[in-house]
């Protein structure tokens, strides 16, 4: 929800690659892990009653929009959920906020759960170091969000031996003693299993994945966003870059995510009818890609430096005029900016217009939090803290976590909607994003002071589900891919980006991906397919 | 000064230098031009650059307000100064103390505490170091920032090397004249080798300064983070609000967030530059050229 685009910005484009995302998954062994986790009954699925939002959800992943903020927030928890002082190890994704000693909605978080929550806060990069250094020396705070992207090593085993499993207090209606922890999906709760046990509350995020988006100002001259196919796309940058505007971000590895959506190149993994699994580098189909972007390239249509870190600001003043954002709910990132500006989202089309494109989902969830073994009072405890601290949008709990106390961080503005005050601007940004990244409810698109563009991200997530695809890999695990898929992927989009680039002949692809199979993708592939689930549909 | 014997320089010749030497010039003061003008930007300037700005047309100091607003930074320059002060002064201490010992021929088992010694300069990873501060109660103390830190090896090898060259003369007739270890070290020794521990002295202020990854791993408390991961933190996670959080006042851009992170973060050890900088060249070369 909050403050995760950063976060999403690199597990979005692990996704791409299918690796490292996988080692949240099913952990230890690969096959009898998998096996397991398919036994197991996921927590009972109970959606919360007391809201309605203005635009309803849907099970294919359209996420429910709410144009104000529901008047009189209801309570999801009915006691404070803490007895004792909880540890918790986290990450910041926010400028980080002031110390619990002189954070008023800290101390008031406190006292709503009823003792202090002492947040360790990690930053990124860092975290996994941070992280292992406290698994090696024994020194676990009671709780530790567990990232699925950041390349923690043997979570199967570590889980294993250091960590609490809280099958028999969250499988099956055993967690309705916990209704908002019951009111996360079976999806995201798939996250949390490994070895056929469950180890912590998810953490939900948008299921959806990366989008192009333009500043319609900018393309209107050329007729719009919008185009029927990957010629008319490529006469409408070249118009509309002259040397000091460009049509593109110099993004290579995420402009070619998209052009693969439209040449039809599977998310992750393509699994053939046999049940066999190809990589999205092997596929003609992102050869094709990879082509297309180079054209582009020689046309000059990418703006030329390439170490620009944020395209924001020159999406808004018109010297880019696309970019890639995490998802189609980043059109207020350019709002931010420029309050009069509403971004258009690029709907994938078939590159020659007839062939069905593909939109690549995202993860769906940013890990879980697993507990430091304790005794069972302890655990339920724990639990209860996660319960409350996972109160849908709109709940009292909700406005407490994310906002803080009427009058102190917030106020009420003529919608109804909270709007933090000064103190809250400055005591929430840091705090929220630890908390939110260990502990969340399910996503939803609420833009308080732009409704209208709610309805729009909302009808944009419907047509994107027209050709949504899913990684197939996703939450399962293989060792190859936690240990060398990011090395791999790295030496290989070095060469992809050398080619678009002109530095290197399309020839180096097929010798790139010949290193890419011998040292570790084939193997990756193996101990994928092994745990291919029954469920997930030839693509 | 030119020698009266050189003839003077054409005027092309004189012009290329200028071009050559004002374009290494610019290439050093633009990017700090830019990193202080981003910082003074506002919302506005930003956009109209696309980011980041050469020159600021509506300045504004809106990013050092919410920067100190918090209080965090604050506290963090108070670390940060207290951490470089006292961790600067215990690791020249021991630097000193250790080199002036194993720079005596007397010195009983020195081949054993040299070989000790020169293990230092590997790096002993994280883990263990972390068991180390551990062990020591150290976690969560601003001593963990200053005393793993405190003797460096490199340091060591230059002052030692500097004091070995001191003429062993002048320290006999000094023990003649009944001076002891310790005042021959304060009264010969230390006055003798000015510059190189003003050098040392500087390497270990930056060094400590500059540290951030020693607060990322051992302390839990972001009360005593110091400036160094504040700065890291800024510029790497960049937003501040998200879509459904709305302010009352909008925070600066991050781009001037960052930059004003980068200047208070540069400031002090700026200041302090060029008043060592003479010592510089000079000490560096020193140990080096005799050892």
């Amino acid at each position: 929800m909050i403050n995760r685009r950063r976060f999403l910005q690199v597990s979005g484009a692990a996704v791409v690659a299918g690796t490292t995302l996988a080692g949240c998954g099913d952990g230890g062994t690969a096959g009898g892990g998998a096996k397991a986790s398919g036994e197991l009954k996921l927590p009972t699925y109970k959606p919360f009653a007391g809201l309605q939002p203005d635009l309803p959800g849907a099970e294919s992943g359209l996420e429910p929009g709410f144009l104000r903020f529901p008047g009189n927030a209801a309570a999801s928890v009915k006691a404070p959920p803490l007895k004792n002082a909880v540890t918790a190890l986290t990450e910041t994704f926010a400028t980080p906020p002031p110390p619990m000693g002189s954070n008023a909605m800290w101390q008031s978080l406190n006292q709503a759960l009823g003792a202090e929550l002492k947040l360790t806060i990690g930053t990124d990069p860092g975290y996994p170091e941070k992280f292992a250094t406290l698994l090696a020396s024994d020194s676990l705070p009671d709780l530790m969000w567990l990232p699925p992207n950041q390349g923690i090593p043997n979570i199967g085993p570590m889980l294993e031996a250091k960590f609490q499993d809280l099958t028999p207090y969250l499988s099956g209606d055993a967690v309705l003693e916990y209704p908002n922890l019951a009111a996360l999906k079976p999806a995201s709760w798939r996250t949390a299993v490994v070895n056929g046990k469950i180890w912590g509350a998810p953490i939900p995020s948008t299921p959806f994945g990366q989008v192009m988006m333009g500043n319609p100002r900018t393309w209107e001259k050329v007729g719009g966003l919008q185009s029927a196919n990957a010629d008319e796309f490529f006469a409408k940058c070249k118009e509309l870059s002259n040397g000091t505007n460009y049509a593109l971000e110099p993004s290579i590895i995420n402009m070619l995510h998209m052009f693969g959506e439209w040449f039809g190149a599977p998310n992750g993994w393509r699994v053939n009818a046999d049940r066999s699994l190809t990589h999205l580098y092997e596929t003609e189909n992102y050869r094709a890609a990879v082509e297309y972007a180079a054209k582009l390239w020689a046309a000059k249509v990418f703006y030329p430096d390439l170490n620009l870190a944020d395209a924001t600001p020159k999406t808004v003043n018109g010297q880019i005029a696309a970019q890639v954002v995490v998802g189609p709910r980043a059109t207020s990132d350019f709002r931010a900016l420029d309050p009069s500006l509403f971004v258009d989202t690029l709907i994938p089309f078939g590159h020659d217009g007839k062939a069905k494109p593909v939109y690549d989902m995202g993860y769906g969830t940013v890990g879980f939090t697993p507990f430091k073994q304790t005794d069972e009072g302890r655990i339920r405890e724990l639990l209860a803290l996660m319960d409350y601290l996972s109160a849908p949008f709109g709940t009292k709990e909700y406005l407490q976590k994310n906002f803080g106390v009427e009058g102190q961080q917030y106020q009420l503005d003529a919608g109804k909607n909270p709007v933090l005050t000064k103190a809250g601007t400055q005591q929430a940004p840091g705090l929220v994003s630890a908390l939110t990244i260990m502990t969340s409810p399910e996503s939803v698109i609420f833009n308080p002071a732009f409704p209208d563009d709610t309805k729009k991200i909302y009808e944009t997530e419907k047509k994107l589900l027209q050709f949504a695809m899913r990684n197939p890999t996703a939450g399962t695990y293989s060792d190859t891919s936690s240990k060398v898929g990011p090395k791999l992927t790295a030496a290989f989009r070095d060469t992809i980006v050398d080619i678009v680039t002109g530095r290197q002949k399309i020839d180096a692809y097929d010798a790139a991906l010949k290193r890419w199979k011998s040292g570790g993708g084939d193997k990756m592939r193996g101990e994928f397919a092994a745990v291919l689930p029954a469920s997930v549909p030839v693509s | 000064m030119r020698p009266v014997w050189k003839e003077n320089p054409s005027p092309a010749y004189q012009a290329i230098k200028a071009i050559v030497l004002g374009g290494f010039a610019l290439a050093i003061v633009v990017p700090i031009l830019v990193v202080i003008s981003t910082s003074l930007a506002s919302d506005q300037d930003i956009i109209e650059a696309g980011g980041y700005v050469l020159w600021p047309s509506h300045p504004t100091v809106k990013a050092y307000e919410t920067l100190f607003s918090g209080g965090l930074m604050g506290r963090a320059i108070l670390v940060s100064v207290f951490v470089t002060l006292v961790g600067t002064a215990i690791a020249l201490a021991v630097t000193i103390a250790l080199a002036y010992a194993t720079s005596r021929p007397v010195l009983f088992g020195r081949p054993v505490l040299l070989m000790v010694l020169f293990t230092l300069l590997f790096a002993p990873g994280i883990i263990p170091m972390f068991l180390v501060v551990k062990q020591l109660g150290l976690l969560d103390s601003l001593w963990s920032l200053i005393l793993p830190g405190a003797l460096g090896a490199f340091n060591f090898v230059v002052l030692r090397t500097f004091f070995m060259n001191v003429p062993g003369e002048l320290l006999e007739s000094a023990r003649i004249d009944g001076a002891s270890d310790f005042m021959i070290l304060r009264k010969i020794i230390m006055p003798l080798s000015k510059a190189v521990i003003a050098v040392v002295g500087l390497f270990y202020a930056v060094g400590f300064w500059n540290a951030f990854f020693n607060a990322l791993l051992y302390l839990n408390d972001t009360s005593k983070w110091p400036v160094q991961v504040i700065l890291r933190t800024y510029v790497l996670q960049g937003k501040s609000l998200s879509a459904d959080q709305l302010g009352v006042e909008p925070l600066p851009q991050p781009q001037s967030l960052q930059m004003a992170v980068v200047v208070v973060a540069l400031v002090p050890i700026a200041m302090v530059y060029p008043f060592l900088q003479r010592h510089f060249t000079k000490g560096v070369i020193t140990g080096a050229v005799k050892g």
